[in-house]
């Protein structure tokens, strides 16, 4: 089945680990969920790259944590539209129906498909402790973070309910009104309502089957996280190569200053 | 940053031994995942792809027409390339594209959906639906508007997967159809992203230039983890649509040849660094080991290995490493292809038609271990991800392939055991009717959840 890979060590891997990440993750406090993420994160990307630790005592740049080369800095480098990105019908985990454009323009958003039973280790956990950790760098960044939102979308609408997703994700989700979080978690009523949003990011999946013909319930899909400006342009799309918030923090803050630019 | 405040983030002492411990299963769990990597797929493609985890069910050749052969046209032809199928080593399909537009490279998309393959002459882009049916590729979409849309960058050459885009290297322009010309980014949809013109003398960009900056264009490859991207250079329509006998009389054409690899910062798409590799160098093939900073390339017309390595971070070096062939008798390397574990380097020479295998073990002392002479003429190469299947194609361009009876067109299958190359099948696209074999991309049915039957063990979605 399709595997996204990375230039290391990864070169294939296999569809399933055993590890239900997701849902250790939920039995965790929020704090204890975020030390866990980056621990996660950390090991995820320094196994695919040797990380060169930053060193205390030194002011030159250092790349940071789990990336092996210090990306380039906000405003020297533009990010062209890709796409535009593509409305459809979703449920809030909160339990409300909205349209996915409900979500957008108001602010800069990074969307990530993922689906909770994932269980490849560059896939959805990749995506879903990179965001742990964005949120961390965001609420040190409230400036910043007033302008973003992360949105993680379930493309496994059987079995991803919105009850599942809070329970999962979201513990402490609903002490924020729905336009105020940070990171809005959605899924979708059916495949149905699913499929033209990931035809229209080219999100490719596959329901894995059995001999019988029977699905398995294993997605197979390449990771892709969607960076969406506040006219609904997609400005970039990470694969687990360079899924880091530190890349990602600073495309955003170079929307960001685009914004000023533009007055 | 500092790696304490993403450890500590919760603040305190039990926080961090959870951590720790998911680190710790973490860790095991990637090297577990790692022992049980599968041995497939072709070699020196994309990072970003998707990747076939079994042997490869399909190889589709991206292949070249000729006025005298059938109908004349450019077409996908579809081999069958599984051992148990009772086609094996036999054309399943071919999909006419209908007129010649010096068919040359294709690349498949990061999902595989779809592979775009290229026309150096009219400068169309093909995108074939491989999803729907592996066995009988569809034409999807075609691309006429790419000199436009690009601001005048003619014939597409690369076509390599980023996430969600495909980044294509041209080789010309419309002003003067020399070498100058550009990267050009579109999405996977088809439509036109953005343009970035390779550094020229008069506007480096920024680059710092060891030499020369000639402008030109030729593959483009990427390393991400020290997010770099490297192009190689060649020539422009004027030269790449010219005939060879009368190219190689003519002393100016002869001197409007590449002489840089330029080394990008992959994430702003810049130019840092270009790099003088005189000869024209042509693919790119970057190493996959984790502390492997480096990419081969060869030059066609000096007919040398080259290394392009990291010095320092940041600081890009090229060096050349050894001879291909004797130098002298210009056997014109073509194809490179690395070996997975960056051990091996295939060399196809098309004057000779005869591939070399190098140990490359030690990437500044590449050593020669083998040689065979697979034709009259030998073009591209493309192997398997366990080094095991290798497969070879015989034409170069409309008007440098040979003439006459040395110009043989096919596929050929052989088998590697390390020591020997051991031949399969041949499929002879003359007398298949077909026309002249060029690149080649691995397909297969458990990219889409398929079988020979169709969707019958499968659901997409």
């Amino acid at each position: 089945m399709p595997r996204s890979d990375d230039r290391v060590v990864c070169h294939s891997w296999q569809p399933t680990c055993g590890l239900p990440i997701f849902a250790r993750l939920a039995a965790l406090t929020r704090r204890r969920r975020s030390a866990v993420a980056a621990a996660i994160f950390l090991a995820l990307v320094s196994a695919c790259s040797p990380s060169q630790l930053p060193s205390q005592d030194t002011q030159v740049a250092s790349p940071p944590p789990g990336l092996d080369y210090v990306p380039p800095a906000p405003g020297t480098y533009h990010l062209p539209v890709i796409q535009r990105a593509v409305d459809g019908s979703v449920l809030d985990a909160d339990g409300t129906e909205h349209r996915l454009f409900d979500y957008l323009g108001d602010r800069n958003v990074l969307l990530g498909f993922i689906y909770l039973n994932c269980s490849d280790a560059k896939g959805c956990p990749l995506a879903n402790a990179s965001f742990f950790m964005l949120r961390e760098d965001l609420e040190a960044d409230p400036q910043l973070a007033q302008d973003v939102r992360l949105i993680s979308l379930s493309f496994d609408p059987d079995r991803d309910t919105p009850q599942a997703m809070l329970q999962h994700l979201g513990r402490d989700y609903l002490a924020r009104p729905r336009k105020d979080r940070l990171w809005a978690l959605l899924t979708t009523s059916s495949r149905s309502d699913l499929n033209p949003i990931l035809d229209g990011f080219s999100q490719y999946i596959v329901r894995e089957v059995d001999g019988s013909g029977r699905e398995t319930g294993n997605l197979s899909h390449v990771l892709k996280v969607f960076l969406i400006d506040r006219e609904l342009n997609v400005r970039n799309v990470y694969s687990s190569s360079y899924l880091h918030p530190a890349i990602v923090i600073n495309d955003l803050k170079t929307l960001k200053l685009e914004e000023v630019g533009k007055g | 940053m500092d790696v304490r405040r993403y450890l500590m983030v919760a603040g305190s002492w039990f926080h961090f031994k959870v951590a720790v411990a998911f680190t710790t299963l973490s860790l095991l769990l990637i090297v577990a995942l790692s022992l049980g990597r599968a041995f497939a797929d072709e070699t020196c493609q994309s990072p970003y792809m998707a990747k076939i985890t079994s042997i490869e069910d399909f190889v589709y050749v991206w292949t070249l027409g000729d006025k005298d052969v059938g109908d004349g046209s450019d077409k996908l032809v579809t081999i069958d390339v599984r051992p148990d199928s009772a086609t094996y080593g036999k054309v399943v399909h071919s999909l006419s594209v209908g007129g010649r537009n010096e068919a040359h490279h294709a690349g498949l998309t990061d999902d595989r959906r779809f592979l775009w393959a290229g026309g150096l002459d009219t400068s169309k882009i093909f995108i074939f639906d491989l999803a729907t049916d592996p066995a009988k590729p569809r034409l999807h979409r075609t691309i006429t508007d790419f000199v436009d849309r690009s601001g005048g960058v003619i014939g597409p050459h690369t076509f390599y997967a980023l996430p969600g885009r495909m980044l294509i290297s041209g080789l010309s322009n419309d002003k003067d159809h020399g070498g100058r010309t550009a990267l050009v980014e579109y999405n996977n949809a088809g439509d036109y992203v953005a343009t970035y013109w390779i550094p020229t003398a008069g506007d480096p960009q920024g680059a710092r230039v060891e030499r020369i900056a000639d402008g030109m264009g030729y593959d483009v490859r990427v390393l991400p983890r020290r997010n770099a991207m490297f192009t190689s250079s060649f020539s422009g329509w004027s030269n790449y649509m010219m005939d060879f006998g009368t190219m190689l009389a003519d002393a100016e054409a002869m001197k409007r040849f590449g002489q840089t690899v330029v080394v990008w910062d992959l994430h702003a798409r810049k130019p840092l660094e270009v790099l003088d590799v005189p000869g024209s160098p042509l693919e790119i093939r970057v190493a996959w080991g984790a502390h492997h900073d480096y990419a081969f390339t060869a030059t066609a017309l000096t007919s040398k290995i080259w290394l392009i390595h990291e010095k320092e971070p940041g600081d890009w070096e090229a060096t050349a490493v050894a001879d291909i062939g004797d130098p002298a008798k210009v056997p014109l390397p073509v194809a490179i292809s690395l070996s997975a574990d960056d051990n091996l380097l295939w060399v196809d020479t098309f004057m000779d038609g005869t591939v070399r295998l190098y140990d490359v073990a030690d990437p500044f002392k590449p050593r020669q271990v083998y040689e065979k002479k697979i034709g009259s003429q030998l073009n591209m190469v493309s192997q398997s991800w366990d080094g095991k299947r290798l497969y070879f194609t015989s034409s170069l361009l409309a008007n440098w392939d040979k003439k006459g009876e040395a110009n043989e067109q096919f596929l050929k299958a052989y088998t590697w055991d390390g020591a020997e190359l051991k031949h399969q099948f041949t499929v002879d696209f003359f007398a298949e009717n077909l026309g002249r074999a060029h690149l080649m991309r691995f397909g297969s049915y458990a990219l889409y959840g398929k079988g020979p039957t169709g969707d019958r063990h499968a659901s997409l979605r």
